[in-house]
C-alpha cells in the first residue's frame, strides 16, 4: 500500500490549499458592525450560482452580494428592480478585510422601500 | 453576439439560472458524476501501477457512467455563466486536460493486452490527469 499512501500524501495537501473564496457562505467572513452603502447599480449579475451587484458609491466601486433568485423573490425583489441605473441602499455586513470593498446584503432599500433578504437577521 | 452570450440567452438556460431547486440538483449531479468517475479511476490506476488489474475492470462502466453524468451536468452549469467560465483560466486548463485524459482513455481501451510498462505509463498519466482536472474544477469557484 506504500504507493497508495504516497499518492494520497501528494494530492491531499493540493486539494486542501484552496485560495480565497469569491462568493461567501455564511457570515463568519464579515465585520460584525452594521454597514450601509448607498450608490447606483452599474452592473447586475443575478441568478445562480450567486447574485452580485456592482455599485458606484460616490466614485468608489463596491461589490454587493445579494440573494439567489429564490431569496430575492421572497424579499419581493425582481431582476428589473436591481437593473443598472437603480439607486440602491445596501444594509448588511461588510467584509472583515478592510481592503475589500465588499458587502453582503441583509436588506436593500430602493425608492424608500425596504426589501428584507434575511428576516431572521433583522 | 458571442456564442457564450447566445447560450446564456437561451430560455432553458435562463430558467436554470433563475431556478430554486433544479440548479442545486444539477450541481449535485456534477459532484456525483465526478465522485463515480474518480472513485473508479483511482483504484483501477493504482492497481495497474502495481500489477494485475484484471479484477478491477468491473469498475470501468462506473467510470464511464460517472464521466457521462459529470459532462452532462457540467454543460448545464457552464451554460448559466458561459461568458465567465469561457474566460476563466482554471476552466480552460481543465477543458484542455479533460481532452487529454479522454484521449488517453480512448487510446487504451484494450489496455490489458498491452505490455506492462505501457500499462503503467497510461495508468500514471490517467491518475495525474484526472486528479488535476478535479482540482482545476474546484478552483474555478475561487478565481
Amino acid at each position: 500500500m506504500t504507493l497508495t499512501r504516497r499518492v494520497f500524501t501528494l494530492t491531499l495537501p493540493a486539494l486542501l490549499l484552496a485560495g480565497p473564496a469569491v462568493a461567501h457562505h455564511g457570515w463568519r467572513w464579515t465585520d460584525e458592525g452594521k454597514f450601509e452603502l448607498t450608490g447606483v447599480i452599474t452592473e447586475a449579475n443575478l441568478g445562480n450560482p450567486h447574485g452580485v451587484l456592482t455599485i458606484d458609491a460616490e466614485g468608489e466601486t463596491w461589490e454587493a452580494e445579494v440573494g439567489q433568485p429564490w431569496r430575492n423573490d421572497n424579499a419581493g425583489l425582481t431582476d428589473e428592480m436591481l437593473a443598472p441605473g437603480t439607486e440602491i441602499k445596501i444594509i448588511g455586513k461588510r467584509s472583515a478585510n478592510a481592503e475589500e470593498r465588499l458587502v453582503k446584503a441583509e436588506a436593500v432599500e430602493i425608492d424608500g422601500e425596504m426589501y428584507v433578504l434575511y428576516p431572521d437577521r433583522m | 453576439m458571442d456564442w457564450t452570450a447566445a447560450l446564456e440567452a437561451q430560455p432553458a438556460v435562463q430558467a436554470l439560472r433563475a431556478s430554486r431547486w433544479v440548479y442545486p440538483v444539477v450541481n449535485a449531479g456534477h459532484i456525483l458524476g465526478s465522485a463515480l468517475l474518480v472513485g473508479a479511476i483511482v483504484p483501477m490506476d493504482l492497481r495497474l501501477l502495481r500489477g494485475d488489474a484484471r479484477p478491477f475492470q468491473m469498475l470501468r462502466p462506473f467510470a464511464i457512467a460517472g464521466l457521462c453524468l459529470a459532462a452532462l451536468c457540467g454543460v448545464m452549469l457552464f451554460a448559466v455563466q458561459a461568458e465567465d467560465y469561457a474566460a476563466n483560466s482554471w476552466f480552460r486548463v481543465k477543458m484542455a486536460l479533460l481532452a487529454l485524459a479522454v484521449a488517453n482513455a480512448v487510446a487504451h481501451l484494450r489496455l490489458l493486452d498491452r505490455p506492462a510498462p505501457r500499462q503503467r505509463v497510461a495508468a500514471g498519466l490517467s491518475l495525474v490527469l484526472w486528479l488535476t482536472i478535479l482540482f482545476c474544477g474546484r478552483m474555478i469557484a475561487y478565481s
